[in-house]
């Protein structure tokens, strides 16, 4: 039986995948295939190519000391020192948001990206693994399985309005969070007849204090649906609730690893339960 | 043969779902009998209107004159929606695009909304009155949004104007409706129709669509890229959802019609009803005849 791994999205909270294969592996619950949307496309790939914890944390430190790839963190309501600054800040966005595709451009994720993956290709890694983005032409999800991992993996991290979107021939690619957060039905079609989905969540109210704030609200809710339908076409999957740790905070990986080691290691026994099940 | 009464489902967004005056206009033309409704946005005072017994005809006037006396301080909706992006060869429909452009996206950053309840408020209430959803002749609950439990909300007890408001409020354009300490907004932006509230039960179900041209065909800007994020996912909940419905009408010559375009609403009507009319008698297992 094939065992499928699915990662989703959520920022720097995906370190806590890490922690999850790791709790897998010391299981002895063979992985076969991977893939992931998002932060779930840079450690799912960098699993299928290195398959060693350590060396994949040692290379989130290295990007850590030499990348900046804490992007907008200014934008979030934790910052309340600096009320004004924000509100300058997101009126400005308000300002460039029809004249600029993006607010960042891809220079520090590209930088991440090599530190990771160097020049390595899909063809390279251990194990299947496909990045999982969208097309905003043709409103589809797309896998993206051959050529430079760096690449590949790039449109996968492409959140729309925060990154440019990425043209490749006639597609216009973005992070597969549109519809795909937790790629379970990509893995599916990809052959794998078990899957583990694993979702990262926030479990603190977002509170709204304006208009714009209330539509961001409402798209997570939105997302949470789609969400539901992957956990359905799944196997088994292990949600990971995160309290005060934000989508931007990349500089602290130790803790958000021991919480998705600690979370998947409580649900092992009920995931061998449902293997022996379908083995039958 | 008598046929079965139906549950109806009804949404569209903005102005929109107003055009359901035209879906009930055909269906008592063909005799069809209504045993419950759900409903979301602005066509929940249209339903709401229906289920207290009166002929939905009688609405149209009103909302007719209605937006005619706001046409001062509604003028930027309908240009939003439609006639600036016109001009600069960009034609959309999108909620999502109007509420983020420039002008209206630093409004929304200092408050809730850009509108108040003041304009709204006389109009529900001169329509509802005291009325209760317990006076009402055909049950009606109305799916509106939690935002702080970022879950469903249905209305379907208590005061109508009460249940109306939320069900128009659409984020950003209204303040939220405080009810009974849930703060209440419209759902159609998450999905036109109220579609999870379809059980098993409420079988036969007839869905009315309003099938949207995805706008940007080709993002570019920021705005324009968010805009077609959040279309993609709003279509795509609303197709897998009406997968599950037994009926579905797609009034597809709606899509000319923008959500914000007031000043056509009889033509909706009168195009909802003769679409809805002649797609009605493809399925003719939903008529009594005698």
């Amino acid at each position: 039986m094939k065992i499928g791994l699915s990662l989703g999205g959520g920022g720097a909270r995906g370190y806590a995948h890490i922690g999850v294969i790791r709790a897998l592996t010391e299981a002895g619950i063979p992985i076969d295939m991977v893939n992931g949307t998002s932060i779930g496309a840079v450690m799912g790939g960098s699993y299928a190519l290195y398959k060693d914890m350590d060396k994949i944390t040692a290379l989130i430190k290295q990007v850590n000391q030499s990348v900046n790839i804490n992007y907008f963190n200014i934008f979030r309501p934790q910052a309340e020192s600096q009320t004004f600054l924000r509100r300058w800040l997101s009126e400005a966005v308000c300002d460039i948001a029809s004249l600029r595709s993006s607010i960042q451009s891809h220079r520090h994720n590209l930088k991440a990206l090599r530190v990771i993956f160097g020049e390595y290709t899909f063809a390279d890694t251990k194990i299947p693994f496909s990045a999982v983005a969208h097309d905003l032409i043709t409103g589809k999800t797309v896998i993206i399985k051959k050529g430079k991992l760096v690449e590949g993996i790039l449109p996968s991290v492409a959140i729309p309005g925060i990154f440019p979107p990425i043209q490749r021939g006639k597609r216009l690619l973005v992070d597969g969070m549109v519809l795909a957060n937790i790629p379970v039905h990509e893995m599916r079609e990809q052959g794998a007849e078990f899957i583990i989905a694993v979702a990262l969540r926030s479990t603190e109210p977002t509170p709204y204090k304006n208009g714009l704030d209330i539509l961001n609200n409402l798209e997570t809710m939105k997302q949470r649906r789609l969400e539901q339908w992957a956990f359905a076409e799944s196997d088994f999957h292990i949600r990971i609730n995160f309290k005060n740790y934000t989508t931007e905070h990349f500089e602290n990986p130790a803790t958000a690893i021991e919480i998705g080691y600690k979370v998947t290691k409580s649900k092992i026994p009920g995931l061998l339960r449902r293997l022996e099940k379908s083995d039958r | 043969m008598i046929a079965n009464p139906i549950t109806l489902v009804l949404g569209g967004m903005g102005v929109k779902g107003v055009a359901s005056i035209g879906i009930f206009q055909a269906l008592n033309s063909r005799n069809i009998k209504v045993k419950r409704i759900f409903a979301a946005g602005a066509s929940a005072l249209v339903a709401g209107y229906y289920a207290m017994g009166r002929n939905p005809d009688e609405l149209t006037d009103r909302f007719v004159n209605f937006f005619d006396s706001n046409d001062k301080s509604l003028w930027g909706m309908e240009q939003m929606s439609g006639l600036f992006q016109m001009q600069r060869r960009r034609i959309t429909d999108s909620f999502a695009y109007f509420l983020q452009e420039r002008l209206y996206c630093r409004a929304n950053v200092k408050r809730l909304s850009i509108l108040t309840w003041d304009i709204v408020e006389p109009l529900i209430s001169e329509v509802f009155g005291d009325d209760s959803f317990a006076d009402l002749k055909i049950p009606l609950a109305i799916s509106t949004i939690d935002l702080n439990a970022k879950r469903l909300f249905i209305i379907d007890t208590g005061k109508l104007t009460d249940g109306m408001k939320a069900g128009i409020a659409f984020p950003g354009l209204f303040p939220p409706v405080n009810l009974n300490e849930h703060q209440l907004v419209s759902s159609t932006i998450c999905c036109e129709l109220p579609l999870e509230l379809v059980t098993k039960a409420d079988s036969p179900v007839l869905a009315v669509d309003f099938p949207v041209i995805l706008s940007h065909q080709r993002p570019t800007d920021l705005l324009e890229i968010i805009a077609r994020t959040t279309e993609i996912r709003s279509h795509a909940i609303k197709s897998r959802l009406l997968k599950k419905v037994d009926y579905v009408i797609r009034l597809e010559r709606m899509s000319r019609f923008r959500w914000g375009s007031y000043r056509q609403i009889p033509q909706m009507i009168k195009i909802a009803r003769g679409q809805t009319i002649k797609q009605l008698a493809l399925i003719p297992e939903l008529q009594s005849t005698r």
